[in-house]
């Protein structure tokens, strides 16, 4: 066996004629065919994975969103029940301060009027009792009473300065009248007429009157002077006083600074 | 009996014999060619392929990943040549249970021819990719001493794929030829079918160890590239 090397040159070129046949033929077009369509495939990938991504994102855009809906309906509700809280805390103040208000008010109002119901009925039993008193003192009154209040009213009259008696005594020089609701006595008249003469040095000669409705005491009256000591001054004082101690409240009563 | 078709001299042109060898060699090369360029001329680049471009394109694919798998790059400088030779040889043995074809893979010239164009392919695509000088500067490695050492391997390896793919190629048509005489009935035809596999198997080892050999020479000028970097 031995080489023929016509036939191998021949084999070498019928080689690369047919190795340039296939590549023109075969492996160039079938692989631009592949790389076209893998080209294809990979725009489509890439359009799908841009799809996919554009699709991650608006989910993840859309999940944001509901998260911070969320978090701000949260907020919201949460302002919502702070806001509702403290308009409840400024309403409930505000009830708490009108109720306190109202309630003093209300109490201010009661302790007023039972302050005047106190004060009228201090100023009713006051008139009640003055009156009793001068009942009582109209019914007890008696002579005897009056003869009494002599000396009283004598030593009334020694009391009064020097000013008041000459006065008195000026007055008297043109008349006196003795007034007593009963008749007294003619050993009290002259007691009377010495005291009187004795005070205000004049030689005077008094005029007894009765008068059944006159207060019980004695009353020295000249035309133009008059000088008493009977029970209803006193009661008449003691009205003052009662009316003073009575007095309504806005009035400067001791009992409003209770 | 002729063992090679190198014998049947059909057109004696003095020193250029036609031989049988080179007409079933044009008539493959024109049936690969005819039948890519109609395959091929209507491609389709959208999802619908056609059974035969889908055929190519497994084939090509194919190609790719294996030479991708055993060479470790880029497949596209290679890929031409390494299925080229696959399918020459791959048609060469399957054509020949064709009655009255006898593939030109059963002649030594053929092969010979095929392992000269692997022996120059090796270099080929060593100096393209990294240049003359780097590409020679292998057989000095280890050392100059192994330089007659790497060159005879060089040529053993040239030898050693022309004289595998001829005797595998050559012997299975003997071995047909004999069991022919001996028992006509039934062992010729398995036989053949034992050819089919043996010769696809061929193809495929044929164009591996032209894929290893060119990968080998690429990566180590690759790892010489890689070391003598450093030192400048």
């Amino acid at each position: 066996m031995k080489l023929d090397w016509f036939t191998i040159a021949a084999q070498i070129g019928n080689f690369l004629l047919l190795l340039w046949l296939l590549k023109r033929f075969l492996y160039r077009p079938i692989l631009a065919a592949m790389s076209v369509r893998q080209q294809r495939i990979a725009t489509a990938l890439t359009e799908a994975q841009a799809k996919a991504a554009a699709a991650e994102a608006l989910q993840q855009d859309y999940l944001a969103r509901q998260r911070e809906l969320a978090a701000h309906r949260e907020t919201e509700l949460a302002q919502a029940q702070e806001e509702t809280a403290v308009q409840r805390q400024i309403w409930l103040t505000q009830a708490r301060a009108e109720v306190d208000e109202a309630r003093k008010r209300w109490r201010a109002e009661l302790e007023r009027e039972q302050r005047n119901n106190r004060q009228t009925l201090q100023r009713e039993a006051g008139q009640r009792l003055l009156a009793l008193a001068r009942r009582a003192l109209r019914d007890l009154g008696n002579a005897e009473l009056e003869a009494q209040m002599v000396p009283v009213l004598l030593a009334r009259l020694q009391a009064l300065d020097g000013e008041t008696r000459r006065t008195l005594a000026e007055a008297a020089r043109d008349g006196c009248a003795i007034l007593t609701a009963f008749p007294l006595a003619a050993s009290q008249q002259q007691t009377l007429i010495a005291g009187l003469r004795q005070a205000l040095a004049t030689d005077m000669i008094p005029d007894f009157r009765t008068d059944p409705t006159a207060p019980l005491g004695i009353t020295l009256e000249t035309p133009s002077q008059r000088l008493a000591w009977t029970l209803d001054s006193y009661l008449d004082g003691f009205a003052a006083e009662l009316q003073t101690l009575t007095r309504p409240a806005g009035s400067s009563d001791p009992s409003d600074h209770e | 009996m002729n063992i090679s078709p190198d014998q049947t001299i059909l057109l004696d042109l003095g020193v250029a014999k036609i031989n049988a060898t080179l007409v079933f060699t044009w008539l493959t090369i024109a049936l690969l060619a005819g039948l890519a360029r109609s395959i091929t001329r209507k491609l389709s680049t959208t999802g619908e392929l056609s059974p035969w471009q889908n055929l190519l394109e497994v084939l090509v694919e194919g190609v790719q990943s294996q030479i991708r798998n055993i060479a470790r790059q880029d497949p596209g400088p290679f890929l031409p040549f390494v299925a080229t030779l696959f399918l020459f040889v791959a048609a060469c043995n399957l054509l020949a249970v064709v009655p009255g074809y006898e593939p030109p893979t059963g002649s030594l010239s053929t092969t010979t021819a095929l392992a000269l164009c692997v022996f120059w392919a090796v270099p080929f695509y060593g100096i393209r990719q990294h240049g003359l000088r780097r590409f020679l500067h292998l057989y000095l490695e280890p050392t100059p001493l192994m330089l007659p050492l790497n060159i005879i391997g060089e040529l053993a390896r040239t030898l050693a794929l022309a004289v595998r793919l001829y005797g595998n190629v050559m012997s299975g048509g003997l071995v047909v030829a004999i069991l022919l005489l001996v028992a006509p009935l039934v062992f010729p035809a398995l036989m053949h079918a034992l050819e089919l596999l043996t010769g696809l198997i061929q193809a495929y080892i044929f164009a591996v160890l032209a894929t290893v050999f060119i990968a080998a020479a690429t990566a180590a000028q690759e790892q010489t590239a890689n070391h003598s970097q450093p030192r400048k």
